[in-house]
């Protein structure tokens, strides 16, 4: 719920107050500051210093990147069109297979090696239908076109059956548990259990090369500022504001004429793409990919990152992600068994009583401190 | 005088005789252990010789070879470098003399039968035990024998046969005998044996035929082929019977499964509405509450220890009970009316809990002992083998769901629930506490949970992250019967088994569980209120 | 304004990094910084029962390197991470133990996926993998040292032990195993195998199971039916892994099969697995290894109680009377890398690999095993074991000498 800007009533200076408006603006330059520090932070600072950043840091921060942008995904659909999808681990999976795909192509265009698991299902080669994925932009290309008709096809059905809340949730688990089922058999074809990895190169540079995974680090940072800019241009739009109406009373919005599942239907697969495309960064920076990433318990993660972030507040969710993940990837390396008593615990405490998030709280006490 | 002189002439003939027999019986002993021990001599040869002195007359020399038969069945038999056979054991035997050794060699290990050999030693002690004193001894060995029919020695049976006094046994090892009639090359006989085969259908018996056929001696003549083939038809119907009749009963015992885990589920999420995907770790409390118990019955109360899985019943049903209360009091009762929120919280519960088991027992499986009377099965009819833990599963269910339906139905708690679902304000007019209606139908549900747990832990495996596997099931037999609905839950727990094992055996069993999930979600597109569903007014 | 924003943002990066940016313990000579070693066992999930064995074995022999006086003059020390099981987390947790905690090399992996996870790592970042277990071959990494044998050296024995007149002359052959690369691989050798001794392909049957499948009763009814058909014994190649094993047997004995009917080949069954289960309906099935702890030498008897007394002493939650072949490979892994080490007077990875070529020592099965000077195989003993009553193996039948190892199968091709 935003607050028309009020142009001559008194500002209240405190920290709330800044939080609820200008943060929002402002993660954009923090964003892309960060993404600018990570090269330099690498190559210009010395590495015995507290500032010089590893490769294996990067790295990190460029897969928590990836889950902010799925995050982002899983808040469009839900804090604004109130779709609880337990199963966007399913455009995540789409992402990062297809991509996968093409970096296998792309290894075997340079080393002629066909990947471990082609080998042992006896096949002799990649299916024909691998061939066009053989270039990163077509890649990109298809894969945005895919995901949109999986959405599409799966939310046309969905919608307009009229089926929501829980059994929507339920569905997408299920939808997600039997994807990671599917792909688990090795006769499926895209390497089961093992899953796709021995990736070489992509678009032409090494895979494993400093400057690359640098790259793709710097490149989720931008295409998540990209996506937060696109996606809150669109939840301040009139179809954010119809989409908010459909979230609080979907019946009074029928009867007012708007055609609600076609709202959520845009909503929906606009979702899955960015969905899609935060697997297609993820994978080359993590250099594998098998089916846990369509695994029913990271989907359910996802909605946890975006509830304790604050759903319905865009940067809530990105804020949920990096934090969540961030203590995720520390502590379990330091601390592994008490990890998932502290995430069990963060999120009760968030969900029961807090239940807007840490973000959505915050911006409440803003708001309430501006009246 | 004359007489005097006689008689002690005949006792001392006696004495020399019965002392040489026994001294010949001892160097006998020594040389049949000797050549069973030679490096490269015949070890079935040997084993023969062992069962010649097992069935022969003298009572000593048959005690003597079961012994030595049995030790070499279960590898305790040692060929020592020194010439000295021992068997090992405390303390260690002289295999020739049965008296303790004097000294064995540490540096030498016992013989262990190649599977060639195990299939003699199990003959060669069934032949042994035809000639026991107790009856029970004698027909398990008629049964071996008669299983494994090829393999005996016809000289051995038919002088098994003449002792026997016992009709039910001699009639067993003249089947035996018949079905050797396989192997023979007079017409007459193998007709007969044919017959005898045929008699008992079985896979085996199949099998016996099925090489026979193969033979040309068997195609060359007109009148054995036909009887083979009839022979072979006839086993074939029963078996595909048989066949026909495990896939229903391995769909009954997954429903079986399925139920258990849905009931608890249904009521909680259909009475109530609450989504629970903590349902799975209730599970896994019962698991593991069964595991307690069966350490706790086998240190203090071995004697009884085979009951310990009715013993855990009541247990692990009050223990999830109460871990349902107390999730419902913490957790629960403040998101009621917040469906989405309770999902998160249950989920943060589910981790909390697994991780907290993992920590208290270790990430590894649990392994159950099967109570005695769980173990193996029975042949009901030809191709169709039951084991009696599913039977137990399949049961077991049925009796928890009749307890369950009787609550829900009959008692003043599950009326109070009811109304409670139905229309929660009218019910909290008429003075029903329907905060606490809640915490004790979530600890019913929970303790259902809890009792699916027991009876998993003797057909799946036991570790911290097993409930993760039935969360997503459990919700869709659920909402595919009607939430809330105790018949829908049935129903729809027998559909989805037995589709699923009606698949399984074409093309694998995850791919006949996808194939269950996505024909769920299509049938939910289409009707999502379940098969039965409830009528509430909200 | 942007401050709070620019902090949150930063510092959720600085925590991330703070982990990160250690200093780095300077390898160059004269250190006196301990030599870390990458210990990469899962201790939860359904490969921990197995795992932890080999954690804790690795523990304990860095132990015993320490008090021999370390390495170079210095200590070694193990790292130890937890993958759960999960094959992605083994490739991210041992970037984290060569790039972040700059160990000399990783000990790790039981099954072959997470080998596989963690082969471009190694590969990329130019490090060793001490690899424990037996597996398919048709492999031959520069940065993998293979402690254990490829098919030809264990699989093939046991088959050929089958199908002779001791082991009942099996002609048909059931193939069962969990759907990865290790069964698929090894059912393909196996395929191509039997089509050289002219086993028709309708004497075959090849199914898989997704990890941690415990419900067998389907597949145990085809294994009884498949051995009613005509043509000959049939026996079970099982290469289900981990849950699965004693979940197959149990179903087995409860549905009424012996050894002396179908006997069943259990590739990757190890003593833990057997634990907990009545053995004795199971006498009489096999499985192939290069040790068995029932082996009498004084060199086993030694580590059967080196490793008794670290259970004992440390509190460890493992029989203390039970020892497997990885745990056996690891100890072996450990010492071989230490004697190149001491030989090559560094603990640079190009320098280790030539120092490991030819190394040798006697392994507690009494075999002198020796390091292959160019493929990085060990050549190991070979023998196999049949299942007692008493929850392990009674050895069948041992080779007399190590086996040469062969990566590089030259069935596969031809199924």
């Amino acid at each position: 719920m935003t607050t028309l800007p009020e142009t001559a009533a008194r500002r209240n200076w405190t920290l709330s107050a800044f939080l609820s408006k200008w943060m929002e603006i402002g993660i954009v330059p923090v964003l892309i500051l960060v993404a600018a520090y990570l090269p330099f932070a690498y190559f210009a600072i010395p590495e015995a210093s507290a500032l010089h950043m590893s490769l294996f840091g990067i790295n990190l921060i460029g897969q928590i990147m990836c889950f902010a942008l799925l995050a982002l995904a899983l808040d469009l659909v839900w804090g604004y069109a109130g779709i609880l999808s337990l199963g966007h681990g399913i455009f995540f999976g789409i992402g990062g297979y297809l991509m996968a795909i093409y970096l296998l192509n792309s290894a075997y265009a340079e080393t002629n090696v066909l990947p471990d698991f082609i080998q042992y299902m006896g096949t002799g080669g990649f299916p024909t239908v691998w061939k066009i994925f053989s270039r990163l932009d077509v890649t990109v290309l298809i894969t945005i076109v895919f995901t949109a008709l999986v959405a599409g096809v799966f939310g046309f059905v969905t919608f307009r059956s009229r089926i929501n809340g829980v059994y929507l949730s339920i569905i997408t688990q299920a939808l997600t548990y039997a994807l990671m089922l599917l792909l688990f058999i090795n006769d499926v074809g895209l390497g089961g259990n093992n899953g796709m990895t021995g990736f070489t190169n992509i678009a032409g540079l090494r895979i494993a090369g400093v400057s690359t995974q640098i790259g793709l680090a710097v490149c989720s940072c931008v295409v998540l500022v990209v996506a937060y800019v696109g996606v809150r241009y669109l939840a301040h739009s009139s179809l954010g504001r119809a989409l908010i109406a459909v979230r609080d009373d979907e019946a009074r919005m029928r009867f007012l004429g708007y055609r609600t599942h076609t709202l959520k239907l845009i909503a929906w697969c606009l979702s899955a793409v960015i969905a899609a495309l935060a697997g297609m960064l993820y994978v080359p920076q993590v250099g594998i990919v098998n089916p846990t990433i369509v695994s029913p318990q990271l989907s359910v993660e996802i909605a946890v990152w975006v509830a304790i972030g604050g759903r319905g507040t865009l940067i809530g969710a990105i804020a949920g992600a990096i934090l969540v993940n961030g203590l995720k990837f520390w502590l379990s390396s330091q601390l592994p068994e008490v990890w998932p008593f502290i995430l069990a615990g963060v999120t009760l405490v968030i969900v029961v009583a807090f239940g807007n998030g840490v973000w959505g709280t915050l911006k409440a006490a803003g708001e309430e401190a501006n009246r | 005088m004359m007489t005097g002189r006689w008689l002690f002439l005949t006792v001392l003939c006696w004495l020399l005789t019965g002392m040489s027999t026994s001294a010949w019986a001892a160097t006998n002993h020594s040389a049949l252990l000797a050549a069973f021990c030679a490096t490269d001599g015949n070890k079935a040869t040997a084993l023969e010789q062992f069962v010649e002195a097992g069935v022969s007359d003298e009572t000593q020399d048959q005690a003597w070879a079961r012994l030595i038969v049995d030790a070499i069945r279960n590898s305790a038999l040692v060929c020592n470098s020194s010439g000295l056979v021992t068997i090992q054991g405390t303390p260690p035997l002289d295999a020739a003399t049965l008296k303790t050794a004097a000294n064995s060699n540490p540096g030498d290990s016992p013989y262990v039968p190649s599977i060639v050999m195990m299939r003699k030693l199990m003959v060669a002690s069934a032949e042994i035990d035809l000639f026991s004193g107790q009856r029970d001894t004698r027909a398990d060995a008629a049964r071996q024998v008669d299983k494994s029919f090829a393999l005996l020695d016809p000289a051995i049976i038919t002088k098994a046969i003449k002792r026997e006094r016992d009709p039910d046994i001699a009639s067993v090892l003249t089947l035996a005998m018949a079905k050797r009639g396989l192997g023979s090359n007079n017409r007459a006989d193998r007709l007969a044996a044919i017959k005898a085969v045929a008699e008992v259908p079985s896979e085996t018996a199949r099998t016996a035929l099925a090489n026979f056929v193969a033979q040309d001696s068997v195609r060359s003549d007109p009148e054995v082929l036909a009887a083979v083939q009839s022979a072979i038809a006839k086993i074939d119907t029963s078996l595909s019977f048989g066949r026909a009749f495990s896939i229903l009963f391995s769909g009954l015992s997954y429903a079986g499964v399925l139920l258990l885990t849905a009931l608890g589920l249904s009521i909680v999420f259909g009475l109530m509405g609450v989504i629970n995907l903590a349902h799975g770790e209730f599970i896994m409390i019962g698991a593991y509450s069964t595991y307690l118990v069966e350490r706790f019955m086998q240190a203090h109360m071995p004697g009884l220890f085979d009951a310990y899985i009715f013993v855990a019943i009541p247990v692990a049903f009050v223990i999830s009970a109460v871990c349902g209360m107390l999730l419902e009091f913490f957790v629960i009762r403040f998101l009621y009316r917040r469906p989405l929120e309770t999902l998160l919280a249950t989920w943060a519960v589910s981790i909390a809990l697994i991780k907290l088991v993992q920590v208290l027992f270790g990430s590894q499986n649990v392994e159950f002992v099967t109570p005695g009377f769980l173990n193996g099965g029975m042949q009901v009819s030809p191709g169709f083998f039951v084991t009696y833990n599913r039977v137990f599963a399949i049961v077991l269910a049925l009796l928890i769901f009749l307890a369950t339906f009787a609550v829900v139905r009959l008692t003043k708690l599950g009326l109070l629930m009811r109304a409670t679902t139905q229309l929660r304000d009218m019910a909290r007019c008429l003075g029903v506490a329907a905060e606490r209606v809640d915490r004790l139908a979530f600890g019913l549900g929970a303790g259902l949970a809890g009792l699916a747990g027991v009876v998993l832990t003797q057909i799946a495996s036991v570790n911290p992250s097993m409930g993760t596997g039935f969360v997503v099931d459990s919700f869709m037999v659920v909402v595919l019967g009607g939430a809330g609905s105790l018949l829908g839950t049935v129903v729809s727990s027998l559909a989805l088994g037995e589709i699923n094992q009606f698949i399984e055996p074409f093309y694998g069993a995850v791919a006949a569980k996808v194939a269950v999930l996505l024909l769920i979600v299509l049938i939910i597109q289409k009707r999502p209120q379940g098969l039965f569903a409830l009528k509430t007014r909200v | 304004m942007k401050r709070r924003t620019f902090l949150s943002a930063v510092g959720s990066g600085l925590v991330t990094a703070a982990g990160t940016a250690l200093p780095k313990p300077a390898l160059a000579a004269g250190s006196t910084e301990p030599i870390k070693l990458g210990l990469l066992f899962s201790q939860s999930g359904t490969m921990a029962n197995n795992e932890s064995l080999l954690k804790d074995t690795a523990l304990m022999t860095i132990d015993q390197v320490n008090a021999k006086g370390g390495v170079l003059g210095r200590q070694v020390q193990g790292v130890v991470v937890d993958p759960a099981s999960d094959w992605p987390m083994y490739a991210q947790l041992s970037k984290q133990l060569i790039q972040r905690d700059k160990c000399a090399a990783l000990f790790g992996c039981w099954t072959s996926v997470s080998r596989k996870s963690v082969l471009p790592v190694v590969e990329a970042n130019d490090s060793l993998l001490f690899y424990p277990l037996h597996f398919e071959g048709e492999e031959q990494s520069k940065n993998v040292v293979y402690l254990n044998s490829p098919p030809s050296s264990s699989v093939l024995p046991a088959i050929d032990y089958l199908m002779g007149d001791q082991g009942g002359n099996a002609k048909r052959f059931y193939m069962i195993g969990s759907d990865y690369v290790w069964p698929r691989t090894i059912n393909k050798m196996l395929k191509g195998y039997f089509k050289t001794k002219n086993i028709p392909d309708s004497a075959l049957r090849e199914r898989y199971v997704p990890f941690g499948q415990s419900n067998f009763q389907t597949i145990v009814r085809e294994i009884k039916d498949f051995a009613a058909q005509p043509g000959g014994q049939a026996i079970v190649v099982m290469t289900v892994v981990g849950d699965s094993i004693p979940a197959m047997f149990k179903e087995a004995v409860n549905q009424g099969i012996r050894a002396t009917d179908i006997p069943i080949l259990g590739l990757d069954v190890v003593d833990s697995d057997l634990e907990g289960l009545d053995t004795k309906p199971l006498v009489g099935h096999l499985s192939c290894w290069c040790y068995f702890q029932n082996v009498d030498t004084p060199q086993n008897t030694q580590f059967k109680s080196d490793w008794k007394n670290y259970v004992t002493a440390h509190g460890l939650k493992h029989r203390p009377d039970m020892v497997i072949d990885p745990m056996v490979s690891t100890n072996l892994g450990i010492n071989l890398w230490a004697q190149a080490v001491t030989k090559a007077k560094s603990t640079g990875t190009d320098a280790v690999r030539k120092a490991l070529a030819g190394q040798s020592m006697v392994d507690p099965a009494g075999y002198t095993v020796k390091m292959d000077p160019s493929s990085q195989y060990l050549w190991r003993g070979d023998m196999i074991g049949s299942i007692n009553a008493k929850q392990g193996f009674d050895i069948l039948w041992k080779s007399k000498d190590i086996v040469k190892p062969v990566p590089y199968s030259p069935f596969i091709g031809k199924a």
